[in-house]
């Protein structure tokens, strides 16, 4: 198994997982996507709404908000030994919004949501969540938990998790006579004609459309395309909740902690 | 935070002025005794309402 890093930032990776099968690419893109936990509201105390929007729909508005998540500070609430309905200081933080149109409209923004815990806080101030008319207000008391996509769609701490098959292109340079049809047909600009041949100009672009294999009028066709299923190309991009590189390494955990609680089940069995 | 702690009211769509229930049983007629309109809204009970972001 190897990986190679195309891009890395805080929050987008792009990199190549070459020598594994399918099944286990899958795996880590599945448990990336619904099982790493990451920090979203969940319980919504509302003291007073007069703006237009119901308590349930705001509720909803904020439960969508995506938090910072600090995983090492805190626990799921189905794991903390508190074991209690309202939680205790490690398995949720509490947060208040409090806005009110004094003079003229206003929007209530995702800034002005403050929490205990000032580590916790959105990943971006600017979200709106709702426009207040003069006289209305807003005011309500949070609780913002650990949960994984698998409950709700909130707690998905990627954007983006995805993979294609490596390319793999093949030109026979006796036969291609470098008409151009291919490069012309290609959607992604992969391939160029150089000195009376086809090339492969930017690999990692093909979609395996097959289209320059299609056009090609060469009987068999000049080009061969074919997708590698043991490397996979790899783009995952973070909501901004976790760094992304934390999201793929307690992915990584998490399968590890599956594949052990697997074999631990089978010794069992005996 | 805390609640607030007031009886279920009624209210004057016009002028704002609350009523309890009790004080509208009593009255002759059903409309505000500030203002005379006769439209009468119940106000937000003072209970905190939760709600599943869900």
């Amino acid at each position: 198994m190897e990986i190679k890093i195309l891009e890395l930032t805080e929050n987008k990776a792009k990199f190549i997982l070459s020598d594994v099968t399918p099944a286990f690419a899958n795996a880590l893109r599945r448990i990336a996507i619904s099982e790493v936990p990451s920090m979203a509201i969940d319980d919504v105390f509302v003291y007073e709404n007069t703006s237009v929007l119901t308590d349930e729909m705001i509720a909803h508005r904020l439960g969508l908000i995506p938090l910072k998540t600090d995983l090492d500070s805190y626990v799921l609430p189905e794991k903390c030994s508190c074991k209690s309905e309202m939680g205790c200081n490690r398995c949720r933080v509490i947060g208040s919004l409090n806005v009110e149109a004094e003079d003229g409209r206003k929007t209530v923004y995702s800034g002005d949501l403050k929490f205990e815990d000032p580590e916790v806080k959105p990943v971006t101030d600017k979200i709106p969540i709702v426009k207040l008319e003069a006289g209305q207000r807003l005011k309500l008391e949070v609780h913002a938990k650990l949960g994984t996509g698998k409950q709700h769609a909130k707690w998905q701490p990627v954007s983006t998790c995805a993979y294609k098959y490596m390319p793999t292109i093949e030109v026979n340079k006796r036969v291609c006579d470098g008409c151009g049809r291919c490069v012309e047909a290609c959607p992604k600009k992969v391939l160029n004609v150089e000195k009376e041949k086809v090339v492969v100009v930017d690999l990692l672009s093909c979609t395996l459309c097959m289209e320059c294999v299609k056009v090609c009028p060469k009987e068999p066709p000049a080009i061969k395309v074919k997708g590698d299923d043991k490397t996979f190309i790899f783009t995952v991009e973070s909501t901004g909740c976790l760094p992304v590189k934390r999201i793929l390494v307690e992915a990584a955990k998490i399968l590890k902690d599956k594949g052990e609680e697997l074999s631990r089940q089978i010794k069992e069995l005996g | 935070m805390k609640t607030l702690a007031a009886k279920i009211e009624y209210q004057c769509v016009k002028c704002g002025k609350k009523f309890t229930y009790e004080e509208l049983s009593m009255m002759p007629e059903f409309k505000c005794s500030e203002c005379g309109y006769r439209v009468l809204k119940k106000a937000r009970p003072p209970i905190v309402k939760h709600v599943k972001a869900r």
